[in-house]
């Protein structure tokens, strides 16, 4: 720097032959030591805040709440989640909608906003790039102020470096220490082949300088989650199964004592399938006694029609009903080599017709266990949960509860840090003999399912929120993401 | 699940016990029921649907004096009343809606929370455990405004009268469309062209069944004596309903008198209060419990939840209520035991593992390919497998074709029709909602995707696909992934061009592995870009897993 009284910051990382990081350490070094003056000029820098974030990624409120009124009816007080409030309030404030019989109408505004994207929006995706303020402002300048004021950004003021002066001390020292020339930068190939360091001193670097995160490439924390809960049951002597995510209502509802008529067999909680309409029932003799069972305690004549209909499953205890049925199968034909009690269990996606929204899903994980042995009681299966969920750290209590497929029944709970509360973690009990085929004094079942995202839900340190933004998979969130 | 609105004072007036919120909330948890919200003045309860007895604070307060033990009148009997009237059952209602119950409920006082409450819990009762009309439905009317002659139950021709709440006469298919009751409740009902069901005494129409009663038996404040009808498809259900009605008008200090149902010549009189014996060894109660107590404990344990009960030889005896609609065998009689116990006093017992624990091969393998791939610097993604024909084809450029597709019938949700058939417009939206983060972009996903073939089967397959996105990503950059991926599994391939409507034309490979194609890769077309707003170029691929022999 010896050779002009100062120097930019791309002119120095041309000149000393460093990157741009080491030759801020270095200045920053050179600056303790009074050899230099480092100059800064104040920049104004636009910030998004979380809620901004957000909205560069999806969108507006009202304009996603308007794509929504141009698609279907929308009534005003079905309006209940927090977005959709804000979005009603600036559809109204922008005239772009009104309320017509408690019915949200597009106003002519509306229409011709519909065609194009809002400014606010184009202008929160570009400072989400990176655009530098000055251009922003002279184009943007009106929506910058209302964008300021709706909270979704903050405009900063931050000293940038601008460049660095040589000190009469530096010049000095740069003059009468040929040491200080000579001192070595990045080390490279040629000077260790040729131990051209030797006798030569390394300059020092400011090693408490900031500098940004590498991104590393990683599994989904879902998935690590998943993994999780299976090492847990493997470590516990579970055999893994799995079993079919589009089945017949016969093995979702029918086989687990779920009358025909029942509320959760209903068009609105379950989303059944158009193609392929039916899934046959291979299980001929096992579908005749469910028939005889139903009808002899529910008192209501058995439709085979409707078991075969096709559904994506909403439980995966589907797959443990059709273990229970081929292990005792095998058990009362003496066929099995394995001791009692046998473990099993199974980790898939279920489904539930329902609304979507930025925290509600129609599909998430759970997973399902079940122990096939003699004597099992309700005191075996808290100890087989307690231990699973101990295995992350939760300790659970359990409730007396209801599911048409196990008597005594049971909810468990863990408390949730994020929610602040207990939540409910999942369903269990003693599987009944109507589903068995075989009475609890020879042969008891013990069965559970439970959600997997919410385990998530239990510890802040996790950093999740709602378990809908498990699977957004935007790559800043994964890459925010920390391990589980 | 339905939620109930109680009112805590009436509450209290029914459980005749000084008791503060805290035990309350505690009782009614232990009793299984679960509590949305308490205020000062009403609990929100989350009712079961398998205890319709406990539907209503008159059926809570019961179980809850069971609970504490301060009841022990376990059995609710008629008096020696003889049968105030007959329904006489025409034979045309047989394919519609064939049974009937009645009961005439003398000496009730109402007050302004407890008719709301009766009418609250009837209608909850019809909409949750009555399937919504469908199978059961009540019907309560002032006993003084009905002829005291005999009643008839009959299929009708469109008639009209006056509804309930309205001024003027109404015809039963105007009723249907015009009134909120015909209009919820209606069209679930199988009229079949044959007639509408009515209940008449000798002076008309009581009530068109199940919609809606007439204005004439308007229950009120100061109505004393009730006429109730019960109406349905099942026999069973009906029988039990009106028991259950009557214990808890009995539980509301009013006497319940009989009436009898005649179909033809065969008679049948309600309520019949029907109470059964069920014998349990008390060693299968400790069996399914996992705790051990002495009979004098168990039948405690068993009058804390309603039963009376004895110990006869090895088994208790126990006798059911009247009032339980949902007890069809003892596992039900040894929950409500777990239950009297308390869940929370079941000391967890350990049990062994004889046999060694194992993982699926799709488990293993696919944590291997996870490795790979994150080793290569992409990040995994977990999209949902629910989508619409819109982003499975049309964004992506190629054909339709619905008979592949597992299409959904009954979707609420206008973006869910069908399940992916394919993952990379999964990973397409990823990018769409990450265009302001760094470059480059780098993400697989490795799940399932399904569809059914020509002959109507369905196929769930694990399929992985991965996108590269940065100014500079061209067809090598994917290709080196995909030559690294199937070095690292052992796997032969081909590589031919071929033609794919959401890659550029010449830049897009099929692979094959002995012979058969797995899978594709190559530089996505712009267009798709811009269907999906994405500004940068693409490169991809997506393999069928199950088409490498590696599982």
């Amino acid at each position: 720097m010896a050779r002009a009284d100062s120097a930019s910051l791309t002119e120095l990382e041309k000149r000393a032959e460093l990157s741009r990081d080491q030759v801020l350490w270095s200045l920053h070094g050179l600056e303790d030591k009074g050899f230099v003056k480092l100059h800064y000029k104040e920049e104004r820098r636009i910030i998004l805040t979380a809620e901004g974030k957000r909205y560069a990624e999806n969108g507006l409120p009202e304009s996603r709440l308007l794509q929504r009124i141009s698609k279907s009816e929308v009534k005003a007080v079905s309006l209940s989640s927090d977005e959709d409030k804000i979005g009603l309030q600036w559809l109204m404030r922008k005239k772009l909608a009104n309320i017509d019989n408690g019915s949200l109408r597009i106003t002519d505004a509306g229409e011709s906003a519909l065609k194009k994207e809002f400014p606010e929006e184009r202008l929160l995706r570009a400072i989400a790039k990176d655009i530098e303020h000055d251009k922003l402002a002279s184009e943007y300048g009106e929506e910058l102020d209302t964008l300021k004021r709706r909270g979704l950004l903050d405009i900063e003021n931050v000293n940038e470096f601008e460049k660095a002066e040589i000190t009469k001390k530096g010049i000095e020292a740069a003059g009468d220490s040929s040491e200080k020339k000579d001192d070595i930068g990045s080390v490279d190939r040629e000077m260790i082949a040729k131990m051209g360091w030797k006798g030569r001193k390394f300059s020092e670097y400011d090693v408490s300088a900031k500098v940004g995160r590498e991104f590393a490439a990683k599994k989904h924390v879902l998935k690590q989650t998943i993994d999780r809960i299976k090492d847990a049951y493997l470590a516990m002597g579970f055999k893994e199964i799995s079993g079919p995510t589009i089945d017949s209502a016969f093995w979702v509802f029918d086989s687990l004592f779920v009358p025909q008529d029942h509320p959760a067999r209903d068009k609105q909680d379950t989303f059944f399938l158009e193609n392929p309409k039916e899934l046959e029932i291979k299980e001929r003799d096992y579908a005749k006694k469910i028939k005889e069972e139903h009808e002899k305690s529910w008192k209501y004549e058995w439709d085979i029609d409707k078991a075969r209909q096709s559904v994506l499953r909403t439980h995966t205890t589907s797959v443990s009903a059709r273990f229970v049925q081929e292990a005792i199968a095998k058990i009362a034909s003496e066929e099995s080599d394995e001791m009692l009690p046998l473990k099993a269990f199974s980790i898939g996606r279920i489904f539930r017709n329902e609304n979507i929204d930025y925290r509600h899903l129609a599909d998430f994980y759970q997973h399902d266990g079940v122990i096939v042995g003699k004597d099992l009681t309700m005191a075996n299966l808290f100890d087989t949960l307690i231990k699973i969920y101990a295995k992350f750290g939760i300790g659970i209590k359990f409730k007396p509860s209801y599911f048409p497929f196990v008597e005594p029944a049971t909810e468990f709970y863990g408390f949730s840090e994020v929610a602040d509360e207990w939540i409910e973690l999942g369903g269990a009990g003693i599987l009944r003999r109507e589903i068995t085929g075989i009475s609890r004094s020879k042969i008891s079942v013990l069965a559970w399912g439970a959600g997997v995202e919410r385990i998530l839900l239990m510890n802040k340190d996790n950093g999740i929120k709602s378990i809908a933004e498990l699977y957004n998979n935007g790559i800043g969130f994964a890459r925010d993401m920390r391990y589980v | 699940m339905p939620v109930m609105k109680i009112n805590k004072s009436y509450l209290g007036s029914l459980l005749k016990l000084k008791i503060s919120d805290e035990q309350l909330r505690d009782q009614i948890l232990k009793l299984g029921l679960e509590i949305e919200s308490m205020t000062k003045n009403e609990i929100d309860i989350e009712l079961h649907l398998s205890r319709p007895d406990l539907l209503d604070p008159v059926g809570i307060a019961r179980a809850l004096r069971y609970f504490m033990h301060k009841s022990d009148k376990f059995h609710y009997k008629l008096g020696s009343g003889k049968p105030e009237m007959t329904i006489n059952v025409s034979s045309s209602v047989k394919g519609v809606r064939p049974f009937i119950a009645g009961m005439v409920v003398k000496g009730i006082r109402f007050d302004d929370i407890s008719l709301q409450q009766l009418m609250a819990f009837t209608d909850k009762f019809c909409d949750t455990f009555g399937r919504e009309r469908k199978k059961i439905a009540v019907g309560i009317h002032d006993y003084d405004s009905i002829e005291k002659t005999d009643l008839s139950y009959t299929l009708s021709k469109d008639d009209s009268f006056v509804a309930l709440n309205s001024k003027e006469r109404e015809s039963f298919s105007s009723i249907l469309k015009t009134n909120k009751k015909g209009i919820d409740y209606g069209e679930s009902i199988a009229y079949g062209g044959s007639g509408y069901p009515v209940l008449k005494d000798s002076k008309g129409i009581l009530a068109l069944i199940p919609i809606i009663n007439s204005e004439r038996t308007k229950v009120t404040k100061s109505t004393k004596n009730l006429f109730v009808d019960v109406t349905g498809n099942s026999e069973y259900a009906i029988g039990k309903s009106i028991d259950m009605l009557a214990a808890m008008f009995m539980d509301m200090g009013a006497t319940v008198c009989p009436v009898i149902t005649a179909y033809g010549s065969s008679k049948k009189t309600y309520p019949m209060m029907d109470s059964d014996y069920i014998s349990i060894a008390l060693e299968d109660i400790w069996k399914s419990l996992g705790v051990k107590f002495d009979y004098r404990a168990a039948i405690s344990l068993a009058n804390k939840m309603g039963y009376e009960a004895a110990s006869v030889g090895k088994k208790i005896r126990f006798s059911t209520p009247e009032y339980r609609i949902d007890i069809i065998n003892e596992q039900d009689i040894i929950e409500d035991m777990a239950i009297a116990y308390g869940y929370d006093y079941i000391q967890p017992i350990g049990l062994p593992s004889y046999n060694a624990g194992s993982l699926e091969s799709t488990t293993l393998m696919n944590r291997n390919l996870e490795s790979m791939m994150t080793g290569m610097g992409f990040t995994q993604v977990m999209n949902s497998y629910l989508t619409n024909l819109s982003v499975n084809y049309e964004k992506m450029e190629v054909e339709k074709n619905k008979d592949e597709a597992v299409t959904i019938t009954n979707s609420v949700n206008s973006s869910v029709s069908m399940l992916r058939t394919w993952l990379l417009p999964s990973l397409m939206g990823n990018l769409s909602r990450s265009q302001h983060e760094k470059m480059p972009h780098r993400l697989f996903e490795l799940d399932m995707a399904f569809s059914v073939n020509a002959s109507k089967k369905v196929s769930e397959e694990y399929r992985i696909a991965a996108v590269v996105s940065d100014p500079k990503a061209n067809l090598n950059d994917i290709k080196a992934v995909l030559e690294e991926l199937m070095y690292l599994n052992r796997i032969k391939y081909t590589v031919s061009k071929c033609s794919h409507g959401s890659f550029i034309e010449g830049r897009c490979g099929e692979i094959k592995v002995d012979g058969k194609s797995v899978g594709f890769f190559g530089e996505i077309h712009p267009k798709i870009l811009n269907n999906f707003s994405i500004d940068e170029p693409v490169s991809a691929f997506e393999i069928n897993l199950h088409g490498l022999g590696i599982y």
